[in-house]
């Protein structure tokens, strides 16, 4: 089991502290200040980029950050739906476990609605087209179409890696928008408590789990690693759409297919290895079943 | 180990010795040895679900909890 050191109470205790509300992080009129960077060079693939300027760069760094924001924005679409269902499932059974669960899925929504007013905002002061992935109620059905140890894997993939953002790359980088990381901040406190719900649901499946289930689990893991992996060069290609309008450069086909590399590589490393590899997350892969914690060890090496 | 989810909801609901006997006599009225697998408590789910009123909110939890268990729809 995996041998976890909290409860659905504790879960609860901190969320009730740590609550906030959208129009506290961001007032519904908060302009945007494009002086700065939004993400660190840790969560992006610019750095590798020779032909862009410093000007060039900070403006791939902003597209990079809208894309970044709506990505959250867009998983949290499942996130919802697969809360929703655990509540549900302990209906007329655990009462402190249906309580976290709902609040967890409320501040899901929540971190949407900051997300959405925060792209509206980009929209607005960006004064440039800047595609993103759209249809998250699509993805949401290719997640919520594999098996549900699966999909609580992945939640769990996604909550602890962005706790890894904020405390390793986004909190120590003073020169970041502060805006932005104020924004992250207080998405990383609430996902605190997402993260260990995702670990205590999981923990029940893994104890009520038949043979074969928990190996089914590692391979649907996989395929859904390999479809966001599918999105995330989708965005790729979008960035340096936006980039080129936003510039107003054209740049040769030679320098396009660095652009989407770059960006490829970069979103592989923050959404998708950064996850895959955490020391927090591996080991619970590795409690759940050695071997397929080892074939996700592999994968997340090959996506490097 | 587990609690197995059926009794523990249905003991909340009907009582410590009320839901032993429910159980016994829902399963026998399906044909299922027990409920241990997902598949037999979808299965039994199922047949609460059509009593209607607070058996089937019952029926539904338990059948969602089956699928997160591996179950599919029959």
């Amino acid at each position: 089991m995996l041998s976890l050191t909290y409860d659905y109470a504790s879960c609860i205790r901190n969320s009730e502290k740590v609550t906030w509300k959208v129009d506290d992080v961001m007032p519904s009129n908060t302009r945007l200040d494009f002086s700065r960077r939004f993400l660190p060079s840790t969560l992006t693939g610019s750095d590798r980029l020779d032909f862009l300027d410093e000007r060039e760069r900070l403006t791939l760094n902003h597209v990079n950050g809208n894309a970044y924001i709506n990505l959250f924005a867009f998983v949290e679409e499942y996130i919802v739906a697969t809360a929703l269902n655990h509540a549900q499932a302990e209906m007329f059974g655990d009462h402190t476990a249906i309580r976290a669960l709902v609040r967890f899925a409320e501040e899901e929504i929540k971190h949407q609605e900051l997300f959405w007013r925060y792209q509206a905002a980009f929209k607005r002061d960006f004064a440039h087209p800047c595609e993103v992935l759209g249809s998250a109620a699509a993805v949401a059905q290719v997640i919520l179409s594999k098996s549900p140890m699966a999909v609580m894997m992945i939640t769990l993939h996604l909550e602890i890696m962005t706790q890894a953002h904020f405390t390793e790359s986004i909190r120590p980088d003073v020169n970041l928008d502060p805006l932005f990381a104020r924004l992250l901040k207080y998405h990383w406190l609430e996902e605190c408590q997402h993260a260990k719900i995702d670990a205590l649901e999981l923990e029940k499946m893994i104890g009520m789990s038949r043979p074969g289930q928990i190996k089914q689990a590692f391979s649907d893991y996989l395929e859904l690693i390999d479809a966001f992996d599918g999105l995330l060069a989708q965005q790729a290609g979008m960035d340096a759409a936006s980039l080129a309008a936003a510039l107003g450069r054209e740049f040769s086909e030679d320098e396009c297919k660095q652009i989407v590399a770059a960006q490829h590589t970069g979103y592989r490393q923050t959404f998708l290895v950064s996850g895959m590899i955490n020391p927090t997350y591996s080991k619970v892969l590795e409690r759940m079943d050695a071997e397929g914690a080892a074939s996700i060890a592999q994968k997340a090496l090959s996506l490097r | 180990m587990y609690e197995n989810p059926v009794l523990k909801k249905l003991t909340y609901v009907l009582a410590a010795e009320e839901a032993p006997r429910f159980i016994s006599s829902t399963c026998r009225d399906l044909g299922l040895d027990g409920l241990d697998e997902p598949q037999e408590r979808m299965l039994f789910a199922c047949k609460l679900i059509e009593r209607g009123g607070l058996m089937e909110a019952i029926g539904r939890a338990i059948k969602i909890q089956a699928i997160l268990h591996g179950a599919r729809e029959p």
